[in-house]
């Protein structure tokens, strides 16, 4: 019941390996949580299972379709989405525009349509415009459709990408760092969110974070990686007790003093 | 901070930067070439309207820049206009000392006689100090006033220079209509405007102004008022009377207007062109000239007897040539998928002067003419036909001068300026503008590039050969000299200055761009040089050009939906429907 | 597995290819046509022949005009290092130096100075243009670049394309549209002549002249670089600038070094083209500029010794090309289509190899 499954994936950046035979398995309709130190290859990865980069070695399989080696708008159309650690919205679009973007690949019109706008372009312009506007009211940004992207504030822009990425009607959602920047209130909100996300429509979450009580708060499974490398798997509690991970996190001698602690 | 210092830093700083305005505007002959024309006839010249106004708003930036306290103001208005003047002085008292004609080839007597208003060295260089103090202080003065009275008094003044630039047009204009001809005397002498008639535009504009300011929110809320029907019903007959004056408007202007509107219509096909590969797409493509000449000399090619090929119609050639014209955009795009921003525009520029050597080359000289060209292109006609069962000959319509071709034109710019909105607001729209803000993420929501870009590439290509064929049927001939860079350079100007990305900008741009020199003919030869400082300007000023178009719509959609307050961290809110 | 197959490669990919493997078809065929005659009559073409003499004069030019376009592309590269923008008004402050230092220099002709103390008036003549270009490329940082450093990228692309004419209109305000012919200078003209067993070689005085110096002055910007605390700063803002800024180096203010060096490098390239080609006008800055530009691209753009590669590079093929391949192919007229050449390489080296030959050191960041 694995959606995706990455097995000894490789990333290399000339002579610096970002990700290092990375295995991973990320179950249906499951929340996974991947954390480390800066630099670990966390995003890294993110961009190797988009596309964005290609791994040197490795296989990265989606429902069993392999996504090595795949253009980013095929990945997109087989059901996987994203959002990014420093938000990449559409600056000079409005919130609504930025949400039928990600319909694009939904949305049939081609360029004949465009110009013509038959009665079926019309429609189809009219349900996507639909759409989005239920996307924004989804993600708390209702009434804010008009307002240019830029112009918004840092939290309901982290929400519009949000939105953005679920236009594209995914099976498998990857959110990089989705509260950084927000104070406990605004995370409390996210961690509910995403677990609607869950809930309500059968997305399975991918996502990477640094707030500890956000990846111990609602993920089901959290991978730790170190200079690329996995260095720990399981659920939260147990993670949270690996002297491993503790030492990746806070330095060697500290998981002695830890667990003296806990 | 001592008031030395303060005057140093808003008042000097700027009087430099004016005084070298003026001295660069004295030493590449603008002056001099602006002196023919007179704003006041006998008054004022154009030129000299110049050096005062840069005098000018060099006193209100540095009114501006100090604030206060109001005596420091208008001193340092007065100083920001009084260095200019100083320097002009230094570059006269110089020049007569020192021949400087020998490396700067206007710094001739005529501009010496312009700077000292005629009055010999000494006198005129007092006279030119007092120019730039008082310009400066009167700078100050309206800085200091209150609102209405300075937008009344600024826009006045405007409204008379403007007047007086654009003489030629407007009494052209008024000259056509017979019996109102008889304003054209109260207004206007041979070389400008009359001092009668300069007071009474100043007047006339200052009271529009005026009443606007008191009048206008009463008449726009009155507006608002009527019923939905009747303001539809006012739109319609606001647009019909826009069609009629736009068919009327060749027969009223006469043949050189009509010559100069023909050509700002094709830079506007043109520029709506490159409107979308470089407004909504984002990529500089700086050899659209490519386009262009592809679409002429495919008509040419096509219809030239001198060539002997092919003996086509221009009615039939024009498909050949805007099918070869998205070809070529498609084949120029292959190579520069994958470029970003600066590449691209360095690598199109080489694709256009390639397109352009290669026309010119004595190679290519049995197809495409070489430096010669190819000539004697047949004019384009409409009816003309024989219905064969009927005997009857249709009458025919023939495009022979800029009063025709401006019809062509006129339908041409409403096709493609229709097609250009409808693919604004499509699906296809956006994917070109999501492309131009951040290419990888707009890969990442399933946009596939190379079919996007493509698609700007043709559309913009398609376009521009239509206006080169236009073009090579209205001229009736082509030269390789007709397709230089300078028009890709023309076309990105018209975009950038009318707002990139905006439709109803490139008509702007276009008229601005395209329609001012040719209705300042002084103005022409210095064409390229406000170009590029318009350019400059507007990027460090106003990216967004003149008639931004996304501004006003975020306006509008603003004051609709005001009214729903979100709360903040509201995630939880109702669930999807 | 075709399926896989077509997914990896992009069909664009593949056109590029063809077109690219089209185009190295017909330069060896037509550079083996020129050097084996005889072929050439068996296909009916007319094509010219060539001896050693000519093959000599041909790469010594070559060589000249490429140790020219390499100062010129120092400046393009050293700026794209700093900034990542082109300094696309580049053109201009090479124009700029040695048009100004023509009035310089003409009055020192007039008064007999230019051949009486020619090593004197030609320093002279470097000194004034390449202090006017330098001032000109300073201007232009603080003017038209410093304050559009956080814009978007087509914005300064804008402004640099603006300022470029502004630049070449102002100079044809100020100094006339004419083309201004330098002075010539006696001890730089002729040519020496040596007899070799395969022929006749002629090098002319100039192209050496020409090509020592800017050897020289690309020997001392190299050492500059590299030696001194000034040029390693400039490198380290090249390679990471937020990482060179907490280091405590004074971004303005090396930025500002780097435009007053390519300033420097430009103005003395001016010079040099001057005396080679005798003439200066407001235009002049085009065309030789593009091509300094795809020499700092061939080369790797950011890298010095690249640029300086891509510039002697750039002009031997530009020489050798309308000779060698097109003239093979049967082209009339082919040196008409020499500045195409420099075009269709920039193009080529942007598709196949745009990191260039010594290598852009730049990684990508996608995300």
């Amino acid at each position: 019941m694995a959606i995706l499954t990455a097995r000894q994936v490789t990333k290399r950046f000339g002579g610096l390996v970002a990700v290092d035979t990375l295995d991973l398995e990320v179950k249906e309709q499951s929340i996974h949580s991947i954390i480390g130190p800066n630099g670990a290859g966390k995003t890294t990865f993110f961009n190797c299972v988009t596309g964005f980069y290609r791994p040197e070695e490795g296989e990265v399989s989606f429902n069993s379709h392999s996504l090595v080696g795949l253009l980013p708008d095929r990945i997109v159309r087989l059901g996987i989405a994203r959002t990014y650690q420093n938000i990449r919205l559409f600056a000079n679009l409005t919130a609504v525009e930025n949400v039928l973007v990600g319909q694009h690949a939904h949305l049939k019109t081609g360029v004949v349509g465009a110009v013509l706008r038959p009665a079926g372009t019309q429609r189809e312009e009219q349900e996507a415009e639909a759409e989005a506007r239920r996307l924004l009211k989804f993600v708390g940004l209702a009434g804010m459709g008009d307002f240019l992207a830029k112009n918004l504030p840092y939290g309901q822009q982290r929400r519009l990408e949000i939105a953005r990425a679920l236009a594209t009607r995914p099976r498998l959602l990857l959110l990089d760092e989705p509260t950084a920047g927000m104070n406990p209130r605004e995370t409390q909100d996210m961690m509910d969110f995403i677990r609607r996300l869950r809930d309500e429509l059968g997305i399975t979450i991918l996502l990477i974070e640094h707030q500890m009580r956000v990846v111990m708060g609602i993920s089901e499974i959290v991978t730790v990686l170190d200079y690329g490398k996995k260095i720990a798997e399981g659920p939260p509690a147990e993670i949270q007790r690996n002297p491993t991970v503790i030492e990746a996190y806070l330095g060697r001698g500290s998981a002695a003093e830890f667990t003296r602690m806990a | 901070m001592t008031y030395l210092r303060l005057i140093w830093k808003q008042g000097l700083q700027i009087g430099l930067i004016g005084g070298v305005v003026a001295l660069l505007i004295a030493l590449t002959g603008m002056a001099v070439t602006f002196n023919q024309r007179d704003i006041i006839s006998g008054v004022v010249s154009v030129g000299l309207m110049l050096m005062l106004l840069v005098m000018v708003f060099a006193g209100y930036l540095a009114a501006r820049r100090t604030a206060q306290p109001r005596w420091l103001v208008l001193v340092n208005a007065m100083v920001a206009g009084l260095v200019p003047g100083v320097l002009l002085v230094v570059l006269v008292v110089v020049g007569n000392l020192v021949n400087l004609r020998l490396i700067l080839i206007n710094a001739s007597p005529m501009l010496y006689d312009l700077l000292t208003f005629k009055q010999g060295v000494l006198a005129g260089s007092l006279s030119l100090l007092v120019a730039g103090g008082v310009s400066g202080l009167l700078a100050g003065l309206v800085y200091l006033l209150p609102d209405l009275p300075r937008r009344v008094l600024v826009t006045a003044l405007a409204g008379v220079i403007l007047t007086g630039v654009l003489q030629d047009l407007i009494r052209t204009v008024i000259a056509a209509w017979g019996p109102l001809a008889i304003i054209n005397q109260w207004f206007f002498t041979g070389t400008g405007l009359t001092i009668p008639g300069a007071i009474t535009v100043f007047v006339l504009v200052a009271a529009g102004v005026y009443l606007q300011a008191k009048r206008g929110a009463a008449v726009q809320a009155q507006y608002r008022s009527l019923r939905p029907t009747t303001q539809r019903g006012l739109k319609l007959t606001g647009l019909l009377l826009l069609a009629l004056i736009l068919i009327v408007l060749p027969q009223v202007l006469g043949l050189f207007l009509s010559e100069v509107l023909t050509i700002v219509g094709l830079y506007i096909l043109a520029g709506l062109g490159l409107n979308i590969v470089v407004g909504f797409a984002g990529l500089l493509d700086l050899g659209y000239v490519a386009f262009f000449a592809v679409g002429a000399y495919t008509v040419a090619v096509l219809t030239s007897p001198e060539l002997g090929m092919f003996h086509l119609s221009f009615w039939e050639a024009l498909p050949f040539a805007v099918t070869l014209g998205v070809l070529s955009g498609v084949i120029l795009g292959i190579p520069v998928l994958k470029m970003r921003g600066d590449y691209l525009a360095i690598v199109t520029l080489g694709f256009g002067e390639i397109i352009r050597l290669l026309v010119l080359s004595d190679w290519l000289r049995p197809f495409l003419g070489g430096s010669m060209g190819l000539g004697r292109l047949p004019r384009a006609i409409i009816g003309g036909m024989t219905i064969p069962g009927l005997n009857i000959t249709l009458p025919a319509y023939e495009f022979t001068g800029p009063q025709q071709f401006y019809y062509l034109i006129l339908v041409g710019c409403l096709i493609v300026g229709f097609i250009a909105w409808r693919l604004r607001d499509s699906r296809l729209g956006r994917a070109w503008m999501a492309v131009r803000e951040d290419e990888d993420v707009a890969q990442a929501m399933g946009i596939n590039l190379v079919a996007t870009k493509l698609l700007a590439f043709a559309s913009g290509a398609a376009f521009s050969s239509l206006a080169g064929a236009i073009f090579a049927d209205k001229l009736g001939s082509v030269y390789p000299h007709s397709f230089q860079l300078m028009y890709s350079i023309y076309v990105l100007c018209v975009v950038i200055v009318g707002g990139m990305g905006s439709i109803p900008g490139v008509i702007v741009g276009a008229f601005a761009v395209l329609g001012l020199p040719e209705l300042l003919r002084e103005f022409a030869e210095y064409r390229l040089l406000f170009y590029g400082a318009a350019l400059v300007v507007l990027m460090l000023l106003r990216p967004e050009g003149l008639w931004p178009e996304a501004l006003r719509r975020r306006e509008l959609h603003e004051t609709e939906e005001a009214g729903e307050p979100v709360p903040e961290a509201d995630l939880t809110c109702a669930p999807a429907e | 597995m075709l399926q896989r197959l077509r997914e990896r490669i992009d069909p664009t990919d593949v056109v590029m290819w063809v077109i690219g493997a089209l185009i190295l078809l017909a330069v060896s065929v037509g550079s083996i046509i020129t050097l084996f005659p005889s072929l050439a009559t068996a296909l009916g073409l007319t094509v010219s022949v060539y001896g050693f003499t000519d093959w000599a004069s041909i790469l010594m030019s070559g060589l000249a005009q490429g140790s020219v376009y390499a100062l010129i592309a120092l400046g393009y590269t050293m700026v794209y290092g700093v900034l990542r923008m082109i300094n696309f008004a580049h053109s201009e402050v090479f124009m700029s130096g040695p048009y100004t230092a023509y009035f310089v220099a003409a009055a020192l002709y007039t008064t007999g100075w230019l051949d009486s103390q020619p090593i004197i008036s030609l320093a002279i003549v470097f000194a004034v243009a390449m202090i006017v270009s330098s001032t000109i490329a300073v201007l232009l940082e603080r003017i038209a670049y410093r304050p559009l450093r956080t814009a978007p990228r087509l914005i300064p692309l804008i402004t640099a394309i603006g300022a470029s004419f502004f630049l070449q209109y102002t100079f044809r305000g100020l100094y006339g549209s004419g083309f201004q012919a330098y002075p010539v200078v006696k001890i730089l003209t002729g040519q020496w002549i040596f007899a070799t067993p395969l022929g006749e070689l002629r090098i002319q005085v100039i192209q050496v002249v020409v090509i020592v110096a800017a050897a020289a002055l690309m020997g001392g910007l190299y050492l500059f670089t590299q030696r001194t605390r000034v040029g390693k700063a400039i490198r380290a803002v090249s390679e990471d600038k937020e990482a060179a800024a907490l280091m405590g180096i004074n971004m303005d203010r090396m930025i500002v070094v780097t435009f007053v060096i390519g300033g420097l490098s430009a103005g003395a390239a001016g010079v040099l083209y001057a005396l080679m080609f005798k003439q200066v006008h407001f235009f002049m800055g085009f065309v030789p500029g593009i091509k300094a530009f795809t020499a700092a691209v061939l080369g790797g753009i950011g890298n010095l010794p690249g640029a300086m590669l891509g510039g002697i590079f750039l002009g031997l093929i530009e020489s050798l090309g309308p000779s060698l391949f097109l003239n093979g192919l049967g082209i009339v007229a082919p040196y008409q289509l020499k500045d195409a050449i420099a075009f269709i390489m920039l193009v080529l080296v942007l598709i196949f190899r745009p990191t260039g030959i010594l290598g852009e050191r730049l990684a990508v960041k996608k995300a």
